[in-house]
């Protein structure tokens, strides 16, 4: 049985948009992609420690980035005939990401794995804490 | 960012929309679209609405916090061009995050275009109608110059 929502964690790396191939690939006629991008504090904060870009500045790349990437999935979703919706939330994935699948009654999470990145600490956070089913793509 | 195209660049009173009659979501996108088409010399305005309600069908275009943003790419079009309308009452959309819409922004690019640049133009927009403080002032305009004077200086 093909999920009917499934959420899926969208940022930068290679292998969340393996992520997004996975998605597309579990996705039925009545099923759809959450896609999700966190503006994520921790990483806004890291931007600021150099002194080179201010607060804002930081939130505004972040927050402008993370709309390419949603765009950017949704393209090649709908191309590929998938149904997917994007959304941008600010906080941490780890709390953002169990919040949001509760919200909208999401059966299966798909997140990218990259190593080095805290991925591992996200993917084993999520196992804990999410409402449904995770699958993390390597 | 590498592309610094503004909205406030692309608009111009001819293509802002203010206080829409229509109730439904369904007719304020044929408005919408059909004003486009009008301001844009669109050859083909049938064709640009499917182009649009086909995309929409693969998922809705409401990125919360009362903004719809429709997009598509069409031949029709030689370069990015925009749309903004703000309806007379808030319009359900079926947004995810449940909200009616106020504001609803239209971006076709052209087929054959720079990916990145319509991509980069959608994260700017999206961006800049996220934030509160440029929805209560554009909620506020009387103006479709007023609109846009309201949008540079966000932008600026």
């Amino acid at each position: 049985m093909k999920p009917k929502n499934i959420l899926l964690y969208v940022d930068a790396s290679k292998e969340s948009r393996a992520a997004l191939d996975v998605a597309v690939d579990y996705s039925g006629p009545e099923t759809t992609i959450i896609a999700v991008n966190v503006v994520n504090r921790q990483t806004v904060i890291q931007l600021t420690r150099s002194g080179e870009i201010s607060l804002a500045e930081a939130e505004v790349e972040l927050e402008e980035n993370g709309w390419c990437y949603l765009y950017d999935a949704e393209e090649i979703a709908k191309s590929a005939g998938a149904s997917i919706v994007i959304l941008q939330e600010s906080g941490y994935p780890e709390e953002v990401l169990p919040r949001l699948a509760s919200e909208y009654g999401v059966d299966l999470i798909i997140i990218g794995h990259t190593p080095g990145l805290g991925q591992a600490s996200l993917a084993q956070q999520l196992i804990e804490h999410a409402p449904c089913a995770v699958l993390v793509v390597k | 960012m590498m592309n610094e195209l503004k909205l406030s660049n692309l608009l111009t009173p001819k293509n802002i929309l203010l206080d829409v009659k229509e109730k439904e979501k369904d007719a304020l996108l044929a408005k919408i679209i059909k004003t486009f088409s009008e301001v844009n010399n669109i050859a083909d305005p049938e064709a640009l609405a499917r182009e649009v309600t086909e995309r929409e069908a693969l998922g809705n275009t409401g990125i919360g916090r009362g903004i719809g943003f429709p997009h598509a790419k069409s031949s029709q079009v030689e370069e990015i061009s925009v749309l903004l309308a703000r309806p007379a009452r808030p319009i359900e959309y079926g947004a995810l995050d449940g909200l009616p819409v106020n504001l609803v922004i239209l971006i076709i690019a052209p087929d054959s275009g720079d990916n990145n640049q319509y991509l980069h133009a959608m994260a700017r927009i999206s961006r800049l109608l996220g934030k509160s403080e440029v929805r209560e002032k554009l909620a506020q305009v009387k103006t479709p110059q007023e609109a846009i004077d309201t949008i540079a200086a966000f932008e600026n």
